[in-house]
Parts: C-alpha cells; sequence; structure tokens
C-alpha cells in the first residue's frame, strides 16, 4: 500500500488528537496576537476541544466498541475500546483539571496566561499517545511531550520556590529519560527492533537472558515510574509539590500518572507470566508504598504530606499491575477512577484552606472546621476515600486491588507477593494516620488564626461535591461499573 | 409497612439528619427536639417488635427463623476467575438481635434526653448523634456480613468526632485512643471477612442463576463443588450472607476455610487464625483485657450522652458480634479455644474489679466496673451452655440499662459542680436525697442485688459456667469459682464508694462550691426513675425476656454443640 495512503487512512483514528492541536494552535495564536487576555477565552477552546473530543471517544466506543485492536500509523499506534475508555477517562481529568484552574483561588496567575492552557493541551496530547503507543519511539516521544510542558508549568510561577521546583523536576526528569533511551538503545540492540507489543519482538525478547532483562526493563521503565512517582524515582514528588502551585499538582498527581499506569498495565498484560518483570515490579511497589506511606507520616505541610501520599496510591494502583488476569486490570480501572476523582477534591480543600489561613503547614488549618463546616466535612469524606473507608468507592478499590493480588498469590506462591500485601496492609493502617492529620486540626483544634479571610464560597463548593459525588454513589453501585469494565479489559 | 418495619427502624434518623440541615440558625433547642422525637419514635417501633415477636424457634441461623426478614440483591460484582461477589441488603431479627434492639432503642433515647443541655455546636453534636442511631441498630439487624461491617464502622466516625469535639480536657488523646483501637479490630475482622468470601460459596443465589434448568437443586449445586466440577468457574457466587455462611457444607473443601485444607502458619491452621482475628477484633469492642486500656480514657473524656451511648450500646456489639459471628462460623474453634477465652474472661473480671477498686474519679470507677462485667459475658461465652449463653445476652441487656444509669448519675453531679473526685464528698445523701437514692439503686443493680436485672444475668451465667465445667469441661472449674470472687470486689468497690461519698456528715472540697448541689430536677427524675424502674422490672420479672430470647439461645447451643 501506499504509504501516503496508510497515513491518510490512519488520520481517522487521530481525530480527538487533532481537536486538542487544533484549540492548542487556537489558544496559542489569541495568546501571541493579543487578540485576548481574557483567560474565559483559553479556557472555553480548551473545554471545547475536551468536550468535543470526549463526545467523539464516546460515540466511537459505543459505535465500534465490538471492533478489536487496529493498528494505524504504521504500527506505531492502537485503537481498542480499552484505548478510547483510557483516553475518556484522561478528558475527565483534564475537564477536572481545567475546572480546578479556574476556581483555585491560588491560581490566578495560572489562569491569566494563555500557556496554561496551551501545556494543559499539550500534556493531555502526549498522554493519548501515550496509552495508544506500540513502539518504543512512540512512548519516548509522548513521555516527552508529557515532561516538557510540566517542566514549564511547575516553574512558572517565577518565584524562589517554584523556581527550586521547577529545576529539580527537570534534573530528575531529563536523569530519568535519559536512563530511558539509554535502556532504548540497549533493547535495540538485544532485539533488533522496538516494536514492543508485535509477537516477532516478545519471541525475540524472552529468548535474551535473564540478567540482561533485569537490566534493559529497569533502564526502559525508569521514565515511567518517574511520571508515577514511584520508587526509586520518587524523592522529585516532595519538592515539586512544595514549591508548586495547587492547580499545577493536581495536573502532576492525575493526568500523566493516569496514562502511565494505564501504559504500564497493557505492558504488563505482554510480560505476563515473565519473572524477571514482574519481581521488578512487586520489589518497585512493595518500596514506593513502604517509602510513601512511612514517610507520610512525619510530615506536617500539607503539599508535602499530599506529595508522599501521592507516592502511596502509585503503590496501591500499581499493585493491580501486580495481579493477573482480568480481575487486576478491572481493580486497576476502578482505583483510577476513583483516583481521578478524589484527588482533584482533595488537593482543591486544600488550596482553599490555604488561601484562607495563609499557610501550608498543617497547624495553619486548626479550628478552620467550624468556620467551614461544610468543606471540612467533604474533605473528611475525600480523605475516606483516600484511605479506603466505607462509604466510599475508595473501599472497594482497595478491595479490589488486594483481592487481585491475593488471586494471583494463590496461582504462583510467589512469596514477593505476600510481601508486597503485607506492606499494603500496613500502610493502609499508617495512611489513616496521615489523611486524618488534617481533619484531625480542623475539627479537633482550637481556631487560633487571626489571618483569615473569607473568599468565594458557592462555586468551590459546587465542584468539589461534584468531583466527590461519583466516588460516593459508586460505592453504592458499584457493579454497572466493573461490567462494564469487565467488556473494556477484554482488550487489552 | 410491616415487611419494611426494620428498614424503617434503621433509617428514621435519616429524616432527622435532613430535617436538621432545614434548621436555621443557632438556636440548639430546635435541634435537641429532633434527636428526642427521633429517638421516641425508634423505641415505639422496637417496642412494637419485642411485643409482636413470637419466640417460635426451629433452627439458629436459618431463613425460617428469622422475623419481618428484608432481602434484595443489592449489587453483584465479577471478579474475574474469582466469580462473582454478590452483596445483599439482608436484614432480619432474632431473639439474639430482638433484645439488643431493644436495648438499644432505650439507650439511644436516654442518650438523646442526656443531649439536652447541649449548646456547644448543637447541629453537628445532634447530626452525630442520629448518625450513630442509623449504625447502631443496623448492626445489630444486619445479616450479610458486608452490611454488618459497613454499619459497624460507621459508628467509629461519629463516635470519633463525639468524643473529640464534645469532649473533656483530654479529649483529643482519647479520641485519637479510641479511634485506633476500633480501627485495629475491624481491620482484623475485615480480613476475616475477605478469607470467608474467597472460601465460600453461595448455593442458594447459584441456584437463582440456574433457575431455568429444571430440576437442579442446593444440593446438586453443593455436590458439584464438593466433587470438583464446578471449582474455578467464573460463574460461582460468593456471598457474606450469614445463614449461608453459618453451614459447613458452603466452604470449599480445599479453599482457605475448607476441611481439606492443610496449610498452616506458625503451627495453626487458616481458620484458628481466623477465628483468633474475629476474637480480638470484637474483644477489642467488648472490651475484655488486655485490650481495654481505650474505654476508661473514652469514657473519663466523652460527654455524659456519648458515655451512656458507650456503655450502654456500643460494648455490646463486641460481644453481640461474638455470638452471632464468630462463635458459629468457627465452632470447632471456640471449642478449642474455650479454656483461653475463659481465662480472658475470668481476668477481665478480677483485673478490672482490681483497677475499679483504686479509682479516685467515679466517673473511671464506672467505666473499671463495666470492663468487669463485661468479662461475664466471655466468661458466659466459653461454657457455651445455654444457660451461660442466655446469661451472657441478659447480662448485656441489663448492663446497657444499669450502665446508662450509672453514667447519668455521674453526669448529674458533674453538670454540678464540675469535679468527680470520690474524696472530694462527703454525706451528699444529706443534701441531694433523691439523686442519693437513685445512686444506691444503680449501685446495688450493678453489684447485682437479687430482684434487679444485674442478679438474673450473673446467675445464669454462673450456672452456665459451672454447668460448663462439669458436664463438658469446656473450662476448668477454678474460673468460675474464682470468678465469684469479682462479685465480691464489686460489692466492695462500690459500698465503699457510697460510704465515701454518700453518708457521714456533709462535707465537700473546698474547691466545690456547696450552692450548686442542688437534688434532681423533674426532668432528670423522669429519666433516672424510668430506667431504675426497667431495671427493677427486668429483675423482678426476668421472663419479660428470657421467654423472648431462651429458644434462640437454646437453637444457638444447639447448633454449637452440632458443628463442634
Amino acid at each position: 500500500m501506499n504509504i501516503l495512503e496508510h497515513i491518510r487512512e490512519s488520520l481517522q483514528f487521530l481525530v480527538p488528537e487533532a481537536l486538542l492541536l487544533g484549540s492548542l494552535l487556537l489558544v496559542l495564536f489569541l495568546d501571541m496576537f493579543q487578540a485576548t487576555r481574557k483567560n474565559t477565552y483559553f479556557a472555553a477552546t480548551a473545554f471545547i476541544s475536551f468536550a468535543a473530543g470526549g463526545l467523539y471517544l464516546l460515540n466511537q466506543l459505543f459505535d465500534r466498541g465490538s471492533i478489536p485492536n487496529v493498528e494505524f500509523m504504521d504500527h506505531m499506534l492502537l485503537q481498542n475500546p480499552t484505548i478510547l475508555f483510557s483516553k475518556i477517562l484522561l478528558i475527565i481529568s483534564g475537564i477536572l483539571a481545567l475546572v480546578f484552574i479556574q476556581l483555585s483561588p491560588s491560581s490566578l496567575w495560572l489562569r491569566e496566561r494563555g500557556e496554561t492552557y496551551i501545556l494543559l493541551l499539550a500534556i493531555l496530547m502526549g498522554c493519548f499517545f501515550l496509552v495508544a503507543a506500540l513502539n518504543l519511539f512512540v512512548v519516548f516521544l509522548s513521555l516527552e511531550l508529557i515532561s516538557v510542558p510540566s517542566y514549564i508549568l511547575v516553574a512558572s510561577r517565577f518565584d524562589k520556590k517554584s523556581t527550586e521546583a521547577g529545576i529539580k523536576y527537570l534534573l530528575y526528569g531529563a536523569f530519568a529519560t535519559g536512563v530511558m533511551l539509554f535502556g532504548i538503545s540497549l533493547i535495540y540492540g538485544l532485539t533488533a527492533g522496538m516494536d514492543l507489543f508485535s509477537p516477532r519482538w516478545i519471541m525475540v525478547f524472552a529468548s535474551v537472558p535473564v540478567f540482561s532483562k533485569w537490566i534493559v526493563l529497569g533502564l526502559v521503565l525508569a521514565a515511567l515510574f518517574f511520571k508515577t512517582s514511584l520508587f526509586p524515582f520518587h524523592p522529585w514528588t516532595p519538592d515539586t509539590y512544595e514549591g508548586s502551585g495547587w492547580g499545577v499538582l493536581n495536573i502532576l498527581s492525575t493526568i500523566p500518572k493516569i496514562a502511565a499506569f494505564i501504559f504500564l498495565m497493557r505492558l504488563s498484560a505482554i510480560f505476563e507470566g515473565m519473572q524477571s518483570y514482574s519481581l521488578l515490579l512487586a520489589t518497585i511497589i512493595g518500596f514506593s508504598l513502604l517509602v510513601g506511606n512511612f514517610s507520610a507520616l512525619m510530615q506536617s505541610n500539607a503539599r508535602r504530606l499530599m506529595a508522599y501520599s501521592s507516592i502511596a496510591q502509585g503503590g496501591f494502583i500499581g499493585m493491580a499491575l501486580l495481579g493477573g488476569g482480568d480481575l487486576s486490570q478491572q481493580a486497576l480501572f476502578f482505583y483510577l477512577i476513583v483516583y481521578l476523582f478524589s484527588v482533584p477534591a482533595a488537593l482543591f480543600v486544600l488550596d482553599y484552606f490555604e488561601n484562607i489561613s495563609k499557610g501550608d503547614a498543617v497547624n495553619n488549618f486548626n479550628g478552620l472546621g467550624k468556620k467551614e463546616p461544610v468543606m471540612s466535612l467533604i474533605f473528611v469524606i475525600v480523605m475516606a476515600t483516600l484511605i479506603g473507608l466505607p462509604p466510599t468507592a475508595g473501599f472497594f478499590a482497595k478491595i479490589f486491588v488486594f483481592t487481585s493480588v491475593w488471586q494471583h498469590y494463590e496461582t504462583i506462591h510467589s512469596p514477593i507477593l505476600l510481601g508486597v500485601i503485607g506492606v499494603a496492609v500496613a500502610g493502609t493502617v499508617a495512611s489513616v494516620f496521615y489523611y486524618m492529620k488534617v481533619p484531625y486540626s480542623l475539627f479537633f483544634k482550637e481556631f487560633e488564626n487571626t489571618v483569615i479571610l473569607t473568599s468565594k464560597h458557592k462555586s468551590s463548593l459546587v465542584f468539589v461535591s461534584l468531583s466527590i459525588l461519583p466516588v460516593v454513589a459508586l460505592f453504592f453501585t458499584p457493579d454497572w461499573l466493573m461490567d462494564l469494565l469487565k467488556v473494556i479489559v477484554v482488550y487489552i | 409497612m410491616a415487611t419494611h418495619i426494620l428498614s424503617i427502624l434503621i433509617f428514621l434518623p435519616l429524616l432527622g439528619v435532613l430535617g436538621l440541615l432545614f434548621i436555621q440558625g443557632d438556636d440548639h433547642r430546635s435541634y435537641r427536639w429532633v434527636s428526642v422525637l427521633v429517638t421516641a419514635l425508634q423505641l415505639a417501633l422496637s417496642i412494637y417488635l419485642f411485643t409482636a415477636f413470637k419466640p417460635e424457634y426451629f433452627q439458629f441461623h436459618s431463613y425460617d427463623s428469622l422475623v419481618y426478614m428484608e432481602k434484595a440483591n443489592w449489587f453483584q460484582l465479577s471478579l474475574g476467575n474469582l466469580g462473582i461477589l454478590s452483596v445483599n441488603y439482608f436484614l432480619g431479627i432474632d431473639g439474639l438481635s430482638l433484645s439488643m434492639i431493644l436495648l438499644s432503642a432505650i439507650v439511644l433515647f436516654a442518650g438523646a434526653c442526656a443531649s439536652w443541655n447541649i449548646t456547644k455546636q448543637a447541629k453537628g453534636y445532634h447530626a452525630l448523634y442520629l448518625l450513630l442511631c442509623i449504625s447502631i441498630p443496623g448492626c445489630f439487624l444486619a445479616l450479610d456480613l458486608f452490611l454488618f461491617f459497613l454499619f459497624f464502622e460507621f459508628m467509629l466516625l461519629p463516635m470519633f468526632f463525639l468524643i473529640g469535639i464534645w469532649g473533656g480536657v483530654r479529649r483529643e488523646y482519647a479520641s485519637i485512643k479510641f479511634f485506633l483501637y476500633t480501627l485495629l479490630g475491624s481491620i482484623l475482622i475485615l480480613i476475616v471477612f475477605i478469607v470467608l468470601f474467597i472460601s465460600t460459596y453461595n448455593p442458594a443465589e447459584m441456584m437463582e442463576y440456574v433457575s431455568s434448568n429444571a430440576g437442579v437443586t442446593i444440593q446438586h449445586i453443593q455436590e458439584g463443588i464438593h466433587s470438583g466440577e464446578l471449582i474455578n468457574n467464573p460463574s460461582i457466587i460468593h456471598s457474606l450472607d450469614l445463614i449461608q455462611l453459618s453451614n459447613p457444607v458452603n466452604y470449599f473443601p480445599n479453599g482457605l476455610l475448607g476441611e481439606h485444607n492443610t496449610l498452616t502458619v506458625f503451627g495453626y491452621s487458616i481458620r484458628t487464625w481466623c477465628f483468633i482475628a474475629l476474637l480480638v477484633g470484637f474483644l477489642i469492642k467488648l472490651p475484655a483485657f488486655p485490650f481495654h486500656t481505650w474505654l476508661p480514657d473514652a469514657h473519663v473524656e466523652a460527654p455524659t450522652a456519648v458515655s451512656v451511648v458507650l456503655a450502654g450500646i456500643l460494648l455490646k456489639i463486641g460481644g453481640y458480634g461474638l455470638i452471632r459471628i464468630a462463635w458459629p462460623l468457627f465452632p470447632q474453634e471456640a471449642g478449642d479455644a474455650s479454656w483461653w477465652i475463659g481465662l480472658i474472661g475470668v481476668t477481665t473480671i478480677l483485673y478490672a474489679a482490681f483497677v475499679a477498686l483504686i479509682q479516685t474519679d467515679l466517673k473511671k470507677m464506672i467505666a473499671y466496673s463495666s470492663v468487669s462485667h463485661m468479662g461475664f459475658v466471655v466468661l458466659g461465652l466459653a461454657a457455651a451452655k445455654t444457660e451461660g449463653i442466655t446469661g451472657a445476652v441478659y447480662q448485656m441487656f441489663s448492663h446497657g440499662l444499669i450502665s446508662a444509669l450509672l453514667f447519668l448519675l455521674v453526669g448529674v453531679l458533674y453538670d454540678r459542680t464540675h469535679d468527680r473526685m470520690i474524696p472530694n464528698y462527703r454525706g451528699l445523701i444529706s443534701k441531694m436525697p433523691a439523686y442519693s437514692v437513685i445512686v444506691t439503686i444503680a449501685f446495688f443493680a450493678s453489684l447485682g442485688l437479687p430482684g434487679m436485672s444485674g442478679f438474673i444475668a450473673e446467675i445464669l451465667i454462673f450456672i452456665g459456667a459451672f454447668k460448663g465445667a462439669i458436664d463438658t469441661a469446656a473450662i476448668p472449674v477454678w474460673m468460675p469459682l474464682v470468678a465469684t470472687l469479682g462479685l465480691l470486689l464489686s460489692a466492695s468497690y462500690y459500698l465503699w464508694t457510697l460510704q465515701r461519698m454518700f453518708f457521714g456528715k456533709f462535707s465537700t472540697h473546698m474547691s466545690i462550691d456547696r450552692n450548686t448541689l442542688k437534688d434532681l430536677t423533674v426532668s432528670e427524675k423522669a429519666l433516672l426513675y424510668s430506667l431504675s424502674g426497667l431495671i427493677i422490672l427486668f429483675g423482678l420479672f426476668p421472663a419479660i425476656l428470657l421467654n423472648k430470647i431462651g429458644p434462640s439461645m437454646e437453637a444457638w447451643t444447639s447448633f454449637f454443640i452440632n458443628m463442634k
């Protein structure tokens, strides 16, 4: 077939990406020629592309849902219901991030600039390519498309702290990318191919000596572990969280993480049964759970607390990668859905409290529960979700993840899986302490802060309650989502 | 209405919570009416249930013997090769839950009345209190363990905030301690529930699935599972239906809890570990030595009404869980461990009684006496005789009433002087005669004077314990013998306190303003008199309650002995 014709035919699968790119360019031009300075136009442009892309994907999912894998762009990208669904999750996450920036009291500097929207759209586009990637080239390029805008976003407040955070993030990121590139070059040397998901590559890779497998996998996965802030690529998280704005934090801790986990899940599906891969992953996840949960105990700053919480949550999500079979994939998606709704809510409420109490230490929030009862109550629900207490869907998310690993343990009897379960149970108990830290000072400590501002209330309340509503509702009716996911994950 | 009476009973307070949201303003008077009204309605419903309940009992944990059963599928989750998790909204009542429901309605109503004078953030207080009024009856009525766990867990947060916000000086410490202990217990319980869920199946629901193929019976399915034909089938339905879990046939023979499982951890089977986890989880709640240390702190710091609810009803969930879940699901293990359980019971009785003896804080003394009395429940359970187990349920009921009364009485004194140290008072009877009379009644009831409800309970437990020791040697004879010492000790600390605080020439510590020492008001009298009346009523006419719970507990014992 003529290559040009092939590319033209492939373009039909890239409609959502084209929409994102279109609105990116539109915002860029509007901003460049100073056609408008009103941030609502930027936001509206981005939102329209999200909404249109989301609707298109939904339509595709229901229309062409039965069509399994379609490879396009010369076996670089893949289209199937799982990927369509993942893109829908990313779109939802993008919309939440957009609304977050619009409403967040501390993100004025962020929402007034056109760049913010451009970078957000670019990150989302990178994530779209990452979840659909079939080739290490695409993986590398899409990771860069996510990383570079992230570096800029982190540093874009232009003060001392934000610059520090940006530099740290850039250095870690550049290092992880370099390591990954090195790994990719080794892979090419060992297997003479980068088409990860093709049967030929898998066969060739299976014959590679175990020691080389370890090294190569460790190197290639580095960048993905960096994006998901898993051990040992987590140390950037607390510093970056401390230095950047809440709006940026929200983007960093949801969108790229979701994409990277979905890609890791696809990778785990092809590496299923490969000892070196699962051992490596189990070790990484176990340590992440350990580091995240137990370091969070010592934190007294809300941002650093959330940073360690995100490392720990990454560990819990990652547990779903360890189990085999459909259940673990369902569990992963379920956890991601709970995660993508609850994290923006948590960060938003903290942002809100920080703004009225003028400080991000947990002590600053003392007694705010009496001034802001509804917001505080919602925050308790959000924290219960992250801990995994009923009646929130976080409970099921944890149960599914634990069950999937346990089920896998019963079939392969690998002691390391038992170790991971043990660490995860201990971590869940520990998480009660640190997640309850903020509610504790909200409700139990006496109000002592004199600087208190009242900010506009209604829209913030609506945002957090709407983003936590699905999580509570899912607790009472988790069955339809699991049934849907069961159909979705078949195509992995 | 009659078919949904249990749901109405549980979720009535939800209406109250909604009502609270619509009341505007800071006037605490309107909020308290909501609580009192809702709990009064709950009380009326439970009295109706109590009188309408006919103790026709065939078999423990069977669908036929449950009254007002409500069962609806809540959701079904398919979990890959593991099969389907089916969760039911399953409520039902038998003699055991009946007594606990009546008790919780009485205690919650008393607690609502005792919350009358809460002014600090009254709206939040009453909303949390009403949440407790949902989760406590829910716990006693749920027969699906998932639902049970939900209600069980949902007691935790309201209680945490009620102690932590409205409590005394060291409320933060006490509430955190309470939270951590109870959470540890509920995690242990949850782990067991997950293991139960993995290693059992629900043939009744599986039959509904294949109902199109006529001729398939429950026995077919059970045989299929046991012969290995149906194993590892993604259409196997797992559930946490307590009735199905009580049938040993419904466990996978090779599953973690199955009969053929030989897996041991540190020398004990998984079944033993599961029993231990359930035991510890519920003993924390009860509480029994050595897991009791959260209770005195929580009681001392909690406001009066919360103490009343905590001692009156929350502790009973521990005992209820042991009787309802731990013993019936793991009868063999419970039988094997009876010596150790008896030891825990006796130690709890004596240790807590000795500690109560040296307390100078009246509330702390009563808190320790609660622990000591809960030890009797454990002793009765260890013997596993009809008398002992009926006595244990009776003890929970009677102690619920007595401890509610005792904590209300402490609250009366504390409200007036903000001091509850025993050495700071003397000769109170001359200043507060009515109060002193009620205190005397309550103390005597608690130490087990004949004619009061506590006596019936303790005598039944001792009969059961001696019978168990002599007939089946479940526990050695010295255990009930030594436990009788507990009665002596409780008489000593109560009578000694009575002598120190109430008798002799009137005098108080100089820090106490004597003018505040007024006798009971009319509303206090109404509440305290009626509770004392109930205690005497159930002491003089134990048949009222025994007729209702007796057949259930007989069925429990025969079930337990058959399974063992």
